[in-house]
């Protein structure tokens, strides 16, 4: 049994290197770039594909931009800070004995992705990013500068 | 192999939902019970995400194009994605296997012709598969989020539903890229004409080399 406290610390690169190489090369690349982990997290989720290329399908009406950083940041941080409704997930990634940085960022994200409304491989990485932010900050310090967000008058989706 | 194995090789991707069905692109066989397309056309949500199979059993059979009609379909999961290359595998139920290799846009050479398979005019509803020879223009660089990626020029006007097609060399029979859209700078301003973007109408075509896919393939 672990707790979070241990579970998401240490290096905070390997939450990156955790993720699939073909993920992890971007993330590391737009890093490389000066994007903060939040701007990378955003980028990842954000961006269309290759530039200048305009697209043949897709349904317009669920564009990858629907996919909101700031709602997953919320719904991690409901997961990692003891939001009531990710209880039953929490206590199940807590009875592993000792669970992977892979095993952790697709418990996370398989809890999250029905909420956003986007597939556990796509928010993964964004995912990882917030994880790499946390185990630098320490799991604490994270939720109560989370707390500290002034702009959380939205609720955990499906949080009265 | 062309001929008789394209319809149980490419396949219409489908959202349904209780209100509609939306054909949203094309899928090809890349594994066992494994395809790709392109990450645009699932949005990264496989929620009523399905591959619609085809009626044919050879190419050189007839298609009905009558919108109405009833079609069989498979559920289909996102298993990786790569919004940055514009690339998503997804698994489905059965027993299938593609009958050819994933390659790499690296074994054409521009002037060469290739083979396109997809599902152009889904817009509208119509969903036959069709086959395209197009001529690749040229090998291209493209920036994405950091970093370039290899793609390929097709001199081919594409239409919506080709999003997600496959770009074979017949001479290796191997698959060497997947169409993603069209090149618009700066993403064609907002102008829609008759559910067409005017910047969109020309003969450049990019398609992404597949060996981002077999990339993605060996995490899975």
């Amino acid at each position: 049994m672990s707790s979070l406290n241990q579970l998401i610390s240490g290096d905070e690169n390997a939450w990156i290197d955790a993720l699939p190489p073909y993920q992890a090369n971007h993330l590391h690349a737009l890093i490389k770039k000066g994007y903060s982990p939040e701007q990378a997290a955003s980028a990842w989720l954000t961006i269309q594909g290759p530039a200048n290329t305009l697209p043949f399908g897709g349904d317009s009406k669920q564009p990858f931009r629907s996919l909101f950083y700031d709602m997953l940041a919320r719904e991690v941080e409901g997961f990692i800070c003891g939001a009531e409704k990710y209880g039953v997930d929490r206590a199940k990634l807590l009875s592993e004995l000792k669970p992977t940085h892979a095993y952790v960022i697709a418990a996370i994200s398989a809890a999250v992705s029905p909420v956003v409304g986007a597939a556990a491989p796509l928010i993964a990485p964004a995912v990882a990013l917030i994880l790499f932010t946390t185990a630098r900050l320490g799991v604490n310090a994270w939720c109560a500068a989370r707390k500290e967000i002034k702009n959380t008058d939205v609720p955990l989706i499906g949080q009265k | 192999m062309f001929f008789e194995a394209v319809p149980r090789a490419v396949y219409a991707v489908a959202r349904v939902t209780a209100e509609q069905t939306s054909i949203l692109g094309t899928a090809f066989l890349v594994g066992k019970n494994i395809v790709a397309t392109a990450a645009h056309v699932t949005g990264g949500d496989d929620r009523g995400l399905v591959l619609l199979l085809n009626e044919i059993g050879s190419f050189g059979d007839y298609q009905s194009t009558n919108v109405d009609r009833e079609i069989q379909y498979s559920a289909a999961r996102i298993v990786a994605i790569d919004s940055v290359r514009d690339i998503c595998i997804l698994q489905l139920d059965g027993d299938i296997v593609p009958s050819y290799k994933v390659t790499s846009a690296d074994v054409v050479v521009p002037g060469q012709i290739a083979i396109t398979y997809g599902f152009p005019h889904t817009d509208t509803g119509r969903i036959v598969l069709t086959q395209q020879n197009v001529q690749i223009g040229a090998k291209v660089l493209i920036e994405a989020g950091g970093t370039s990626g290899k793609h390929l020029v097709l001199n081919t006007l594409a239409r919506p539903g080709q999003s997600g097609s496959p770009v074979f060399d017949p001479e290796t029979e191997g698959v060497v890229a997947m169409i993603i859209g069209a090149y618009v700078p700066a993403g064609g301003g907002g102008i829609i004409v008759g559910g067409v973007n005017p910047a969109a109408i020309h003969q450049t075509t990019h398609a992404v080399s597949t060996e981002y896919i077999e990339q993605m393939l060996k995490s899975l």
